[in-house]
């Protein structure tokens, strides 16, 4: 079992690195509220059960009135005839939709400000916010974990800011909750990539493939050489790990030229690309499928055709149909993947899942749709040993909804985040304006 | 300023022709028999396997399958699995030219003779889109940009040529109060909200000198005939209220300046606000007693008091009727008309009160209700075949009709949305 | 410890006589006052009681005092008496750093300064008219802090009223105080200064050890100067920032972290969580409550604005009443107007409107009084009316917290200021 193993070899290093993670302290930490004592529910009865309802377990099926049992953080058991502890907390879901929450594989950034001007190697956890409302908007949207980064800016800076994205759980209130995994990727905008600099890029790959040469030799003539290793120097530390296909390039490409370009740079260097917009990606479906590249679409952006090309291209509401049918995994985005209250609604990470929608509209399966908000991209982000699916042993990280995810009407009613109800939308002041949309049709 | 006035009149000629142009271009097209499974025709409520008639551009009966007989020679149009309903209208658009470049004149704050007519452009992708996801009728206006940016034009979004395309001009007199026409910095009075509103009451009562010295004149209590002024002449009707004001507006106290100004003191019948957002809702009660059409979008909501206001959950709660909904299009794109109703319901409102914000409600606003907007006999036929639920994002178009005439088909176009 | 006390207040009292032309008099002798409603903040409230002052220290203080018949009885019966203010945080007469000071310490920016040797006491002005000020208007001691910089240098408390630093000056190193900044370079600056002293109190620990054995060992073999010298010396290598992290590290030195954002204070939270000794006091925002389970956790006292603010969240201007908010938390308050003197002495007018808005009288008076003494270490001395403590006194005609607050008497170490 490649599998049970990778999540013990996880289980251990995030029981040593983050020692905090696993005491909860209690299980309520919604916002606003936290001067209310909540009632009926103490620091003593860590264990929750979600009772009833629909459960999609995403990567095994779906349960009818099910039951998963959650304790430490992690989810225990789930099951049709389950028997819930003594003295557990039940939370209801009757005629509600359980599912693992949503996973934004690539967003803005939420929760943090701008990196300050004179930070030369600033890292996206020190930006963090835990008490910031752009957390409490994921939470009410479904949203369990984010990757975001930070913009690319100008000049020199631009380089150094490739591996400046982390993998964040909106735990609100709670920072040592948050981070799972930084950097998660290294970032390449081939759109706005100068000449000079992708010569600079390439030199340092270069680099990194002449390090790992270097160290194959080393190993291979160990015993009559004797030396030292030979050690990456901290400028091409991350782009070794790339070739080694320890950590994901993510290529920000959407025309056809610019994936041409991506291709060529993968061919290049053998590495485990994924490319971010792929908006004309389904004029190379066959070219981007050989070589097992992963795509993060954004099925709803509109990319105007080019008046003079034959055949035509631009943006394709079946791109996601396309890559799907040419073996590509692939995980869906909003056209405008940040959260804000600015008052425009069904664009951005505040109706996430409407991303898969568009994908369902463009001809894809809802099931693919569903697991192309949830597992794909925590696959992506190398994340689904510990979320995307319900499964044993991973995270609880949970969402409970009162319809189908992909429906204009539904909302969130729970998020628990590590086994902690962190949302309760009968509590929570965001919509309590809302009425409930009345279905007619 | 000769060769001014001889334009204009040209184009007044063109205009007024157009009429019989339109009927003589469609008098051509073939006659449809539609069967649909579910027509939602606004106004006249759900028919289930219903058939629609279509003849000559319009729309000739409507009712179900087993009260009509298809004539022969009508070619059928299958949708018996779909569900049929009427092109959406959208009252807040800049999609009829190419963008944003072309809206906007800025160098005076009043613009009274400027047309919108001048920037239509056919076929582009924008209006492509709209076609593909049910968008039939546009009310394609002047940017924002300075008080008064001229007149908008309501038009089809798609025909054969610019004649047909155009439903009525001019359509609108644009009007934007506040919340935009600021950045048009003068270094005059006028770009404070007292400066912008008297520039505006000034224009608005030189138009009503304008439009009452005519009616003495037509109606026979002065002989003397005033002096043509070119500026005014389109857009005198506002005072009529066959030409509706339509004010780009936000915050409070600038909604407030809207109904007083216009309605109250100007006595103008017609006045539309769109936008109203930023905390306009809290004028609500007071736009509901009074004769204002209310346009919500691009936003939908705001964000107070920690919690989230769908504003027109409380224009509607207040008591406003007839509210339509936009997309401000190209800020959000023209195809996204669908989604602003879908969200509107999201935040509160019901599926029928939102698909009448993006059909019947704007047509009403600007009395093109007898044309666009449901589906009923003898209006255009404006049709759209979905697969299902137009509000829900899974569904799609697949045929668009415009005045009886199918420009997009998903099995001959390919699905573009 | 009482005898250096009693000079000191000796020294002041001359002083002030000296400096100040509302100086009634100078009674060092024996004082008896006569109160109305004298609140002892930590023995609640005596009525109709007296209070017996000796040397500028309180002598006794009860219900049924005896009078020495040589004491001078000062009648303020029917008033309401109550401990000088402990002002816990300010900037009061250090100027804010000039461009110079700017460019050459921070040029790459404040969060990475650590200016942790840098003492405030440079920087206080004896003469500094403010100081008179805030003293007639009931703050009998303050703590100024360092302003700028991600760890910001070490704070001093005085008691004003002398001309000379070395007179109002009581303590050099009452706290270190550190701003912080939501950001790599702050953490990255913070980290490796709290590392570095953890290393070198490591470091010494096994040296002790090392010493103890040998000591053991060569017992017979006495070097005890050279060997005195040889230590001396180690201890100088240790750089001076370095030393007086070590002490915060060890909880010997408190540590004043100027949070204004929650956010902040997660960050915070999180860069001590390897250092569980550490002596956190929180100089908090408005929005501080949201992180209320985290003060409230570790009981870390808050200093906070006695106002009603107006925080401004998504243009949308709301009215927090915050303090009301970490007293519904249950957290521990201290008070400290915003700003410079001008604000300093409506500190009463401050209170008295959080008094009408719902906040609790006791908790009010307890923030300005015991509870900062307690975050400066100087509980034994200051911050309540009992017997052995300083002489600080401020006299109000009735309670300020139900009236206009107006000062009627204020007494320094046993001698009026006003």
């Amino acid at each position: 079992m490649k599998n049970g193993r990778w999540v013990l070899v996880c289980f251990l290093v995030v029981t040593l690195l983050y020692p905090a993670f696993y005491t909860s302290a209690s299980i309520f930490q919604d916002s606003e509220q936290e001067a209310e004592k909540k009632p009926g529910h103490d620091k003593k009865s860590d264990i929750i059960v979600i009772k009833g309802g629909t459960i999609h377990t995403i990567s095994k099926g779906v349960i009818h009135q099910g039951m998963i049992l959650i304790a430490d953080g992690k989810i225990q058991k789930v099951g049709k005839n389950l028997v819930p502890p003594e003295g557990a907390f039940v939370l209801d879901a009757k005629d509600k939709r359980v599912m693992p929450g949503f996973i934004v594989s690539q967003s803005y950034t939420i929760g943090m400000g701008a990196p300050v001007r004179n930070d030369k190697n600033p890292k996206l956890i020190h930006y963090l916010d835990p008490y910031s409302l752009d957390l409490r908007l994921c939470l009410a949207s479904g949203i369990t974990a984010y990757s975001p980064f930070f913009f690319i800016g100008t000049g020199p800076m631009r380089k150094n800011y490739s591996f400046v994205n982390a993998v964040i759980k909106p735990a609100y209130g709670k920072l040592e909750d948050m981070l799972i995994k930084q950097p998660a990727y290294l970032y390449i905008d081939m759109i706005r990539l100068k000449p000079s600099e992708k010569n600079e890029l390439r030199g340092f790959f270069q680099q990194a493939r002449d390090h790992i040469e270097k160290e194959n030799d080393y190993e291979a003539n160990k015993e009559i050489k004797k030396g030292k290793p030979p050690v990456a120097s901290p400028q091409i530390a991350n782009f070794v790990a790339v070739l080694k296909g320890e950590l994901p390039v993510r290529f920000n490409a959407s025309r056809k030229k610019e994936i041409l370009k991506t291709l060529a740079f993968v061919d290049e260097f053998s590495m485990q690309a994924q490319i971010v917009g792929a908006g004309e990606g389904w004029l190379l479906p066959e070219e981007i499928g050989r070589r097992n590249i992963a795509t993060i679409l954004q099925p709803e952006a509109f990319i105007p055709p080019d008046p003079y090309a034959i055949p035509s291209n631009g943006s394709n509401i079946r791109n996601a149909q396309i890559q799907k049918e040419n073996g590509i995994k692939f995980a869906v985005l909003n056209s405008y993947p940040y959260i804000r209250p600015g008052g425009t609604i069904g664009t951005d990470l505040m109706t996430f899942p409407l991303a898969g929608a568009y994908a369902i509209r463009g001809g894809l399966d809802e099931k693919d749709a569903l697991k192309a908000i949830t597992l794909w991209p925590a696959e992506l982000l190398g994340i689904s040993h510990r979320v995307g699916s319900i499964e044993e042993g991973k995270d609880a990280d949970i969402i409970i909804l009162d319809g189908n995810p992909f429906d204009y009407r539904t909302y969130v009613d729970y998020t628990l985040i590590n086994g902690k109800i962190l949302y309760d939308k009968s509590k929570s002041s965001l919509f309590k304006y809302i009425p409930k949309p009345k279905k007619i049709f | 300023m000769r060769y001014k006035i001889l334009r204009m009149a040209f184009c007044l000629t063109v205009c007024l022709s157009s009429v019989g142009l339109v009927l003589e271009a469609q008098k051509g097209r073939p006659p449809y028999a539609v069967k649909a499974g579910k027509i939602l025709t606004i106004t006249k409520g759900v028919i289930q396997n219903g058939i629609v008639l279509v003849k000559n551009g319009k729309i000739e009966k409507v009712g179900k399958d087993s009260d009509i007989a298809i004539p022969a020679g009508y070619k059928v149009i299958d949708a018996s699995q779909h569900w049929l309903l009427p092109g959406f209208v959208d009252i807040h658009s800049h999609t009829g030219g190419e963008g944003y470049g072309d809206i906007n004149d800025m160098v005076f704050s009043l613009n009274p003779g400027l047309r919108i007519l001048d920037t239509i452009a056919l076929n582009t992708p924008g209006l492509k889109r709209a076609v593909a996801a049910g968008v039939t009728t546009i009310n394609h206006i002047p940017g924002s940009g300075s008080n008064n940016g001229g007149t908008g034009v309501i038009m089809k979004t798609a025909g054969d040529d610019l004649d047909e395309v155009v439903l009525r001009f001019p359509g609108v007199l644009k009007i934007a109060q506040a919340g935009n026409p600021e950045r048009r910095w003068s270094g005059e009075i006028g770009t404070g909200r007292m400066g912008m509103t008297w520039h505006l009451k000034e224009l608005m009562l030189q138009i009503k000198a304008y439009h009452d010295e005519w009616e003495a004149y037509e109606s026979g209590a002065s002989k003397v005939k005033p002096k043509k002024n070119v500026k005014f002449e389109y857009i005198k009707e506002v005072f009529d209220g066959t030409l509706p004001a339509f004010i780009h507006v936000a915050w409070f106290q600038p909604v407030q300046t809207v109904f007083r100004m216009y309605h109250d003191e100007l006595n103008m019948e017609n006045a539309v606000i769109t936008h109203g957002e930023f905390g306009g809702y809290q004028n609500a009660p007071a736009v509901s007693t009074r004769k204002v059409h209310f346009d919500c979008g691009p936003r939908l909501y705001d964000f107070w008091d920690d919690a989230f206001h769908g504003i027109i959950t409380e224009y509607a709660g207040a008591g406003v009727k007839n509210i339509s909904i936009n997309t401000d299009a190209v800020g959000t794109g023209q195809e996204k008309l669908f989604l602003q109703a879908a969200m509107a319901v999201r935040l509160g409102i019901d599926d029928k009160m939102a698909l009448e914000g993006i059909t019947i409600n704007g047509a009403r606003a600007f009395g093109i209700d007898d044309r666009v907007g449901s589906i009923e006999a003898g209006k255009d036929a404006d049709l759209v075949v979905w697969t299902g639920n137009p509000l829900d994002v899974r569904s799609h178009v697949i045929l668009t009709m415009i005045n009886g005439k199918i420009f997009y088909e998903v099995s001959r176009d390919g699905q573009q949305y | 410890m009482g005898s250096s006390t009693n000079q000191k207040v000796l020294i002041i009292g001359i002083l002030v006589l000296a400096a100040s032309v509302f100086c009634l008099d100078g009674q060092e002798k024996l004082l008896a006052i006569k109160g109305g409603q004298i609140h002892t903040i930590t023995d609640g409230i005596i009525e109709n009681g007296v209070i017996l002052i000796r040397d500028g220290l309180i002598e006794d203080i009860g219900p049924d005092v005896l009078v020495p018949s040589d004491a001078e009885v000062l009648d303020h019966s029917g008033s309401f008496i109550m401990p000088g203010v402990v002002s816990p945080h300010s900037y009061l007469g250090i100027p804010p750093p000039s461009a110079a000071e700017q460019s050459a310490v921070f040029r790459s920016g404040p969060a990475i300064a650590n200016l942790a040797h840098y003492p405030v006491r440079y920087s206080i002005y004896p003469e500094d008219p403010v100081y008179l000020m805030a003293l007639k208007n009931g703050l009998t001691t303050m703590a100024i802090s360092p302003r700028p910089g991600g760890i910001a240098g070490l704070g001093a408390v005085i008691q004003p009223g002398g001309e000379r630093l070395k007179d109002i000056l009581v303590k050099e190193k009452a706290f270190l105080k550190v701003n912080v900044y939501v950001n790599t370079l702050f953490w990255d600056m913070l980290k490796r200064a709290l590392d570095e002293a953890q290393k070198k109190i490591e470091e010494k620990k096994k040296k002790a050890e090392e010493k103890k054995q040998e000591k053991e060992k060569d017992k017979e073999k006495k070097k005890g100067k050279s060997e005195k010298e040889a230590e001396e010396e180690e201890e100088e290598k240790i750089k001076e920032s370095t030393q007086i992290l070590m002490d915060v590290v060890e909880g010997r030195l408190p540590l004043m972290a100027d949070c204004y954002s929650p956010s902040a204070l997660s960050h915070l939270d999180a860069l001590l969580s390897g250092f569980p000794k550490v002596k956190v006091v929180v100089v908090g925002g408005p929005e501080i409550y949201r992180a209320g389970s985290l003060l409230k956790e570790k009981n870390i006292p808050v200093i906070l604005s006695p106002e009603i603010r107006t925080v401004i969240r998504w243009s949308r201007a709301e009215r927090t009443n915050y303090v009301l908010k970490c007293q519904g938390l249950g957290l521990k308050m201290a008070f400290q107007p915003p700003g410079g003197i001008q604000e300093q002495i409506h500190l009463f007018d401050y209170l008295n409107k959080l008094a009408l808005y719902g906040v609790n009288k006791d908790v009010l008076l307890k923030g300005v009084t015991i509870v900062p003494a307690e975050i400066l270490g100087m509980e034994k001395v200051v911050g309540s009316l009992e017997k052995g403590k300083r002489a600080d006194l401020i006299v109000f005609p009735n309670n300020p917290l139900e009236n206009i607050p107006v000062i009627e008497n204020v007494l320094s170490g046993g001698i009026y200021v006003k």
